[in-house]
């Protein structure tokens, strides 16, 4: 359905400790809009609704994302796990909430108040089983990658519609 | 992290000498079985031997020593303490242990004084056998460039109510070489060197020193893998237990460093990222903020896939003209072509009489794109017809060619009343006016 799938193995690169590895972004966009632009004609060639079509894009446009960086990182490989999940079982997209036993607890007694580190996990995709360090390593190269993102898409609609 | 090449890498602990009787029998018996636990899984073949060992010949004989001493031991748990002075009695004797096997009346045999080999089962009898403390030793593991002083002399002197054994190792190491060398040794201390646990560290080193015949000076060699890190002069004179000044050397206080000092750096790094985050101190502010970002940066994406959505039944017209423009020209980002502009325009002229004439409520969409330009785009969607398959209209900003004119008026009216709403004054107004819906009309 997509033709980002083929690019789901990817090599896992550790990035090591200490040192930041933030990838170089400049092939990112064109990429990304290729494959983000196949995907919109396959999309558009099905008949959806509206609202569906509407999520459709927005997980097209993830899955694109993901697929385009290429040394792939652990946000990246969370989205596409994710897809993947969401094709083998055919479940609707929700975001899996890993919460481990202390949080479990807390959320029974009604601790409502979330840490900022926490709110950022559930930010950021595959945050949930990462550790601090390296949840805003992720979120670096995430943010980064969301820019190129909303960039291209903005193009995109930009140049569609004048 | 740059640390200084001497620094205290490994804590100090002295044994009192004075403890009473009673309890340093059962602190000698601990001892030795904490010992023999950590020397056992020990590869005593090799340099790791002859360390303690001088000649490689005497290597198998003290394995086998020790496991008459481990069996001795697991003994001498029975007998609840009566057991040192039963052993003192029989090492007196000079006579080897009866119940032992074989290998270990070897070991005993050389049990006297002049056994200048030194076995750590001798010593660790002496000591029990004098009521003194015995130094538990281990066997230091293979250093690179490493060479032994002494190749296993041991004057197992004995002064005073003390038992004293030391060894002197010199290294290769230049960190050892640069170290300061001629340290007199007090003589009646025991110590116990602790090797600190590396960060890869995976061995606890512990070491024993044995007596120089010149007694004149002494130096620890520090067993890491990472050379850096790695070694420190022993004062025998100071003993410190906890670290020095401004040096918290514990592992963990290490790691905690270590990673603390990832972790700023990773928030400077975020701070360049996120725009507005120069001005913020404190982490979490800097948190909330990059928090903010994210989420209107998830917004933007969402709400422009909603708008492509509603631009997308067109796309098909053009789209065969973007993969050619972006295979031909694949550093070119932006994709404003000015062919591709007209087509999509053309198109979109087209269509819009068709797509707009039944609606009659609009909803406008405002949405800032980018934070320079502050784009202004203005969907107009059928949002409340119940038709989902319907062509949504669309609609730039200043041209609206052939629009139907009451209609163009009608928009124009609800875009200046939403206008002002929903872009108070800066370009770029925030996360929560990225997905503004306003129903006009």
């Amino acid at each position: 359905m997509y033709p980002s799938q083929e690019n789901h193995g990817g090599s896992d690169q550790k990035p090591k400790p200490g040192k930041i590895i933030i990838n170089n972004h400049d092939s990112l966009a064109p990429t990304f809009s290729n494959r983000f632009l196949k995907a919109l004609a396959t999309i558009q060639s099905k008949n959806t609704s509206k609202h569906r079509s509407g999520k459709m894009i927005k997980l097209a446009s993830d899955i694109s994302l993901a697929s385009a960086v290429t040394p792939k990182k652990a946000w990246s490989r969370a989205i596409l796990e994710r897809f993947q999940l969401h094709l083998k079982h055919g479940r609707a997209l929700k975001r899996v909430t890993v919460l481990n036993k202390k949080k479990k607890q807390e959320v029974c007694r009604g601790v409502e108040s979330i840490s900022r580190p926490d709110k950022l996990r559930g930010l950021v995709p595959g945050g949930e089983r990462m550790d601090y360090c390296t949840l805003l390593e992720e979120t670096a190269d995430y943010i980064k990658c969301l820019e190129t993102q909303v960039k291209a898409m903005a193009d995109i609609v930009k140049s569609l519609c004048p | 992290m740059a640390r200084h090449p001497g620094s205290a890498q490994s804590h100090h602990y002295r044994l009192e000498p004075t403890i009473d009787l009673c309890s340093m029998d059962m602190t000698v018996l601990e001892r030795q079985r904490t010992r023999l636990k950590w020397l056992k899984p020990q590869d005593f073949g090799g340099s790791a031997s002859t360390n303690l060992f001088p000649t490689g010949s005497q290597a198998d004989k003290h394995q086998e020593s020790s496991t008459a001493l481990i069996e001795m031991l697991s003994r001498a748990d029975g007998r609840d303490g009566g057991w040192p002075d039963l052993t003192a009695g029989y090492l007196a004797q000079g006579g080897g242990f009866e119940p032992l096997p074989e290998p270990a009346r070897l070991g005993f045999g050389t049990g006297g004084s002049a056994a200048a080999n030194n076995s750590e089962m001798e010593a660790a009898c002496r000591g029990l056998g004098q009521a003194a403390i015995s130094r538990s030793s281990s066997c230091p593991a293979d250093i690179d460039g490493q060479e032994e002083d002494e190749k296993g002399r041991v004057a197992a002197s004995l002064k005073g109510s003390f038992k004293k054994r030391k060894a002197e190792k010199a290294q290769g190491h230049a960190s050892e070489a640069s170290s300061p060398k001629g340290m007199v040794t007090e003589e009646m201390k025991d110590k116990r060197i602790k090797g600190e646990r590396d960060g890869d560290g995976d061995e606890e080193v512990s070491k024993q020193r044995r007596n120089d015949n010149n007694n004149t000076s002494e130096m620890s060699v520090e067993t890491t893998k990472d050379s850096s890190k790695a070694s420190e002069v022993q004062k025998p004179d100071y003993i410190h237990v906890r670290a020095r000044r401004g040096q918290a050397t514990d592992s963990h206080s290490l790691a905690e460093r270590v990673r603390r000092e990832k972790i700023s750096e990773r928030m400077k790094y975020l701070q360049d990222l996120v725009p507005g985050c120069n001005k913020i101190t404190g982490k979490a502010g800097m948190l909330d903020e990059i928090i903010n970002y994210v989420q209107s940066l998830q917004q933007q994406v969402e709400f422009l896939s909603m708008k492509l959505a509603a631009v997308n039944p067109r796309l098909d017209f053009n789209i065969d003209n973007f993969f050619t423009k972006e295979i031909f020209s694949p550093c070119n980002s932006s994709m404003v072509s000015p062919e591709l502009a007209s087509a999509s325009y053309l198109h979109f002229n087209t269509a819009q009489p068709a797509a707009m004439q039944p609606v009659t409520p609009c909803c406008g969409l405002d949405v800032p794109i980018s934070t320079t330009e502050a784009l202004r785009r203005t969907t107009s969607g059928p949002v409340t017809i119940p038709d989902p398959f319907i062509e949504p209209g669309f609609q730039g900003n200043g041209s609206l060619p052939t629009w139907d004119a009451d209609l163009q008026a009608l928009y124009n009216m609800g875009f200046l009343q939403g206008r002002p709403a929903a872009f108070p004054s800066p370009p770029f107004p925030g996360t929560q006016e990225a997905n503004n819906l306003k129903m006009e009309m």
